[in-house]
């Protein structure tokens, strides 16, 4: 039988509170989660080289926060490619990278993203407590993302 | 006298402009670069326990964390009067010469090479590694396996790619394991297959730029860099050696902690960046440049046999000195190759997994100062602290530091050429843009935007009107 594999990638800057959520959720399910065919990575920001990790893959997953005025708001969004000339290295968006791996390597893997509203980006190493409490409500919708059928 | 500015205004806006100054009849008189950023490291870190500097100073920057870890935690080894182990030095040049490649192989294939292959003058939109994905996909896939390739390393050892907390005062916090060793050796093949492909395609359309050579920062100033007793290429330890533009060594084997018997610092009143010279010359006639073409120009051999093959081709290209800051692009390749070559050297060390990797001390000395080469060139830390291992003073010496003279000397030849009167050609643009890029400088992210950089310039005349503007958002 055919095994897919799935990449989850958490990121965010964790000396700004909140939204350091990507990479605290996706440490947190690789404690619990990582297997062969799921593998967990966790990044500052997007950069170019994740493309070929994403190729590698049948199905990505990418955990971030977003700012907004409801906090602990978990959206769940299918990710399209999109060339976007206009971005940085530095802060490369989830369908600019899934571009970069259909432009460069030939694979578009099926991609998810799972953002969930911030309540603090202020400076600290830490999540907010209300955020904190959030991450298993995320990787609950992460976990439903992997075992999801194809 | 009239004004022209241009304000690269990227991902933080502020961190540097440039103003070119012309005179009543026209000409250009003078340029600056100006760094309007002010991060003040040298001044917050006063107060704190001088362990913690390594870490603290490695947040100076995301792409050469480990060339501040490093010169950080020489510094401070300095302060512990400690004996780091051998192995622990070798682990630690595998990681310097990791972030060599991973930084060069960002300034190179992403940043650099646009312009390159795509023309220094094509459509903004395009001239970026995205509209390289679609004309030269296999470049862009190369420069991106090189990138990981260097990051994977400092992964591998350090555990993790960004800020790691694995280079401490007196050494390293674990020993490589054999299975790092075993993965890292098999990958280096591959690595030097790319870098190797890219050096032969660049020998053979290096003369297709025959202008931009002639014309970006070509001129005469001093090359320095950390040199081995025997001349040989030198990223962590060595001593320092400085040569004029004729490639005639002017000083050699300066101990690198006595560095401010020889260089002086002018702060400039228009830039946060300060002005290092080369005392011997004064100010501003001891200019002088760091990073690859300096590394280059300095050296009697790189150290490696593949590299040297390349730099023995490379130096052909002029007798003397290499005073083209374009050529910075073909040393950065070059030094790509040296450093797979050399981190293979390194892991074949047969002490190389020795588990004896850091040494334990407390003060001894109140000041310390630890010097390495980054990327972009020497960098300098220097401590003192007080009986209780606080810090009470640290100045900080980075290679965007050491090219300040040279990046405004080398804004002056591109405007010179370019701007004419009350009218600014299209090209000064591309052109300006590009000069700094082949310095690569250190500002955040004010160069490294992907493709075009946000300018703004402005002529104005002796009475403050704006008589001209080009601008690019």
């Amino acid at each position: 039988m055919y095994v897919r594999s799935v990449l989850v990638i958490g990121y965010g800057n964790t000396l700004r509170g909140d939204d350091g959520f990507g990479v605290a959720a996706a440490e947190q399910l690789r404690e619990t989660s990582q297997t062969d065919q799921v593998r967990v990575l966790t990044c500052q920001q997007l950069t170019p080289e994740l493309a070929s990790e994403m190729s590698k893959v049948d199905r990505v997953i990418m955990i971030d926060a977003a700012r907004g005025n409801t906090p602990g708001l978990i959206t769940v969004s299918k990710v399209e490619p999109e060339s976007d000339l206009t971005t940085f290295t530095h802060e490369l968006r989830p369908s600019t990278l899934l571009a970069c791996s259909q432009g460069l390597y030939g694979t578009c893997p099926e991609t998810f993203l799972v953002s969930v509203t911030g309540y603090s980006f202020d400076f600290s190493d830490e999540l907010s407590d209300y955020m904190t409490g959030m991450v298993s409500q995320a990787l609950i919708r992460v976990r439903e993302l992997i075992g999801q059928e194809f | 006298m009239r004004t022209i500015e241009i304000k690269p205004v990227t991902r933080i806006e502020g961190h540097a402009k440039i103003t070119i100054d012309l005179d009543e009849q026209g000409s250009v008189q003078d340029a600056h670069f100006h760094v309007t950023q002010f991060r003040g490291f040298e001044k917050f870190c006063e107060g704190r326990p001088f362990y913690e500097m390594p870490s603290l100073m490695a947040r100076i920057c995301g792409i050469c964390t480990i060339s501040h870890m490093l010169a950080s935690a020489k510094a401070c080894e300095g302060l512990m009067a400690v004996r780091v182990p051998e192995t622990a030095i070798n682990l630690r040049r595998i990681a310097n010469l990791a972030q060599m490649i991973q930084s060069h192989a960002l300034s190179f294939y992403y940043l650099a090479a646009p312009d390159l292959i795509l023309g220094m003058d094509a459509d903004p939109a395009q001239r970026n590694i995205y509209g390289l994905m679609k004309t030269n996909p296999q470049f862009v896939r190369d420069g991106v396996r090189l990138r990981q390739f260097g990051q994977e390393i400092i992964e591998l050892l350090a555990g993790k790619r960004l800020h790691p907390l694995w280079i401490v005062p007196g050494g390293v916090t674990t020993p490589l394991s054999s299975e790092v060793r075993k993965k890292i050796l098999s990958s280096i093949p591959e690595a030097l297959t790319i870098i190797q492909r890219t050096l032969d395609w660049y020998k053979t359309v290096l003369d297709n730029y025959r202008e931009e050579i002639r014309t970006f920062a070509t001129f005469p100033s001093l090359f320095m860099g950390l040199v081995t007793p025997d001349g040989e290429l030198e990223h962590y330890h060595g001593r320092l050696r400085v040569v004029d533009p004729t490639g005639t060594i002017v000083e050699d084997q300066i101990d690198p902690t006595l560095y401010s018997n020889y260089i002086g610092e002018e702060v400039l009143p228009y830039s946060y960046l300060k002005a290092p010279y080369y005392k011997s010359r004064g100010y501003p006639e001891g200019i002088y440049r760091v990073g690859p073409l300096a590394r280059l120009n300095i050296i009697d051999r790189t150290g490696t046999p593949r590299a040297e093959e390349e730099w023995v081709e490379y130096r052909a290209l002029r007798r003397q000195a290499n005073l083209s800051n374009f050529h910075n692009h073909y040393a950065r390749l070059i030094e790509i190759l040296y450093s797979i070559e050399r981190i293979e050297q390194l892991l074949n060390y047969p002490d190389i997994m020795s588990s004896h990797v850091r040494a334990h001390a407390s003060p001894n000395n109140n000041e310390g100062i630890g010097v390495t080469e980054a990327p972009r060139g020497t960098l300098i830390h220097h401590y003192k602290i007080d009986d209780d291992g606080l810090l009470t003073w640290a100045n900080l010496i980075v290679a965007t530091g050491h090219n300040n003279l040279a990046m405004n000397r080398g804004v002056l030849q591109v405007a010179k050429h370019f701007v004419t009167g009350n009218h600014l050609q299209e090209g000064v643009l591309n052109r300006v843009e590009a000069v700094i890029r082949t310095f690569d400088p250190c500002l955040s992210c004010s160069t490294h935007a992907v493709g075009q950089m946000p300018l703004d310039i402005r002529l104005m005349d002796s009475q403050g009107r704006v008589v001209d503007r080009l601008k690019r958002d």
